[in-house]
């Protein structure tokens, strides 16, 4: 890829490494690029590096290598282009003595632009605090604290919103109405990165996401590619040895493997039961049959599960 | 921007009660006065009562020697470290906001606090001295009166001269407050050295060596009204203020434009 060839994506960054200490390389050479319009999420443990990731990418941090460009202008500390960005970076930051809204009106004039400008009212709205607007804001609660983080991020309509973990700390119910939220932003064009230690939020809100586990990149792609590329199957049974044979000569598995107490294979295009069927009828007891997709396959590798 | 900060200055419950000190000193010293007049006619406290300008001499004099330190120590050591304990500093760079340009109206304002607070001090002494022994022009012993307008001059000039001797403190809390996170720590940070200065400037063993103290030339504008005027004096003090602000701000620009913000 030519650095020209990347002009206009909302977000580009190439071999980005960053070192706290001799021992601490938080991101080690990552590279990525998101497209217009695209939900990406970035997945990963925490302490991945996705959080110093979003730091260097907003100019909080200072990368030691590598470049980062948003809209095909190189981002450094303070860079005008970051007009165009919206953020959540980790928790909320507000005036504790303020009101909710009062607190947006100063944040929004901090930048030198008129009030007028900003749809206030309108991410207000997304906020949802009812009277709460006008309390202070050391008064609110978690929910409400992140709601208006969230609205604060789309003070003037940003083309890209940059959200680490938006979620986190949220109660079920307020983590759905969040993720609506962040869903009607992007389906207004919006394109969004966010961060999320949690699979099952990076495959609700997402149409593309990287896996990054200790600052490198060990996974990238389409959601829906990483989900369906392959299916994994994972097998206890009472005899391994003859199950392993058996698998061996069906055309719909491929890449057996024995597994700590079971098998594990991946399966092409076929349903599960085939294989039951083909099992059962060589005589091997099935005790357990599940399925994993390939992101969380990719996921549960780098945390260093064994399948469970 | 620089509108938005003063406002959230003055949306503070904090900035009102180091202001309120500052005037409430001057009040109390007033009162004592009248309730109990000093009997002696040894130095100028004594003859406090005898009209609002000698109020305010004493009470710049009094107030700067401690409280003004806390006073100014807390609005610049909290600046930008209490953003970041806020976990808005993070907020306000990204909007964006230049780092210079943070430094910048943060310093502004700071400084604008300073100048106010020491304003206010001259001020209230002044109105409390005219409610309770009218207004006289400077009564000193044994020395050219003078007239009102002229004293009223010099104590304005006094007074802008005890807000520049507060700038290599202020500096210095500021100068904490862009590495620190902890905003307590950067206004202890500036009081601490104005109260080192004071009393390594006190200790008359260190004689031959207290001019290198900033607050060394903290009491020489009385010089203005106890004359005769030495000018150079005051030019020096004026001066000696510039190497510790040009250190303390250069390093404060030089690490807040190359930190990671964290907090």
């Amino acid at each position: 890829m030519r650095w020209r060839d990347l002009e206009g994506k909302p977000l580009v960054i190439e071999s980005l490494t960053k070192r706290y200490s001799r021992d601490v390389l938080a991101v080690d050479g990552l590279d990525l690029a998101i497209e217009a319009g695209s939900v990406f999420g970035l997945l990963g443990p925490n302490g991945a590096g996705k959080t110093t990731t979003m730091r260097m990418l907003l100019g909080l941090i200072r990368p030691d290598q590598g470049r980062i460009s948003i809209f095909g202008q190189t981002v450094s500390p303070g860079a005008p282009v970051l007009e165009e960005v919206g953020s959540l970076v980790e928790t909320p930051g507000f005036v504790p003595f303020l009101s909710g809204r009062k607190n947006l009106e100063l944040f929004w004039k901090a930048g030198g632009s008129s009030l007028s400008d900003a749809n206030l009212e309108e991410v207000l709205d997304v906020a949802a605090l009812g009277d709460a607007v006008n309390r202070k804001f050391k008064t609110y609660s978690q929910g409400m604290r992140q709601r208006l983080a969230i609205a604060q991020s789309l003070l003037g309509n940003p083309r890209f919103l940059v959200l680490d973990e938006p979620t986190n700390g949220l109660d079920p119910q307020q983590t759905r109405q969040v993720r609506s939220v962040i869903r009607r932003v992007a389906a207004s064009g919006t394109t969004v990165l966010l961060s999320s230690h949690l699979l099952s939020e990076v495959e609700q809100l997402c149409d593309h996401a990287a896996v990054i586990d200790q600052g490198r990149l060990v996974k990238c792609g389409p959601v829906a590619d990483l989900v369906s590329s392959r299916t994994t199957v994972y097998l206890e049974v009472d005899d391994i040895e003859a199950a392993c044979s058996v698998l061996g000569r069906l055309s719909i598995c491929s890449t057996v493997a024995a597994q700590g107490k079971g098998i594990s294979f991946e399966l092409n295009g076929a349903q599960r039961m085939d294989v039951v069927v083909a099992l059962v009828g060589a005589g091997v007891g099935v005790q357990t049959i599940m399925a994993r997709h390939g992101l969380e396959d990719a996921y549960i590798e780098l945390l260093g599960g064994s399948g469970q | 921007m620089i509108t938005v900060e003063i406002r959230k200055q003055f949306l503070r419950l904090r900035t009102y009660i180091g202001l309120g000190l500052v005037a409430l000193i001057p009040i109390i010293l007033a009162a004592t006065f009248k309730a109990n007049p000093p009997q002696g006619l040894e130095n100028f406290v004594d003859l406090s009562t005898a009209g609002a300008m000698n109020v305010a001499i004493t009470s710049l004099t009094e107030v700067s020697a401690f409280l003004l330190i806390v006073v100014v120590s807390l609005f610049a050591g909290e600046t930008v470290a209490g953003e970041a304990e806020w976990g808005t500093l993070r907020y306000l760079l990204v909007r964006p906001v230049s780092r210079n340009r943070l430094l910048a109206i943060k310093l502004t304002v700071s400084a604008l606090l300073a100048l106010i607070a020491t304003a206010l001090i001259s001020l209230v002494a002044l109105a409390i001295g005219v409610v309770l022994f009218g207004w006289h022009s400077l009564q000193v012993p044994g020395l050219v009166a003078l007239s009102s307008g002229q004293a009223l001059e010099r104590l304005a000039l006094a007074t802008l001269y005890v807000a520049w001797i507060q700038a290599a403190y202020i500096s210095f809390a500021f100068m904490l407050s862009t590495m620190t996170d902890r905003a307590f720590a950067a206004v202890a940070g500036g009081v601490g050295l104005g109260v080192v200065s004071q009393i390594l400037n006190n200790i008359s063993a260190l004689n031959g060596t207290s001019y290198v103290y900033p607050t060394h030339y903290l009491d020489f504008w009385q010089h203005l009204f106890f004359g005769p005027p030495e000018t150079a004096d005051l030019v020096r003090g004026v001066l000696w203020q510039v190497p510790y602000v040009a250190v303390f701000l250069g390093v404060a620009w030089w690490w807040f434009n190359r930190k990671d913000v964290v907090s």
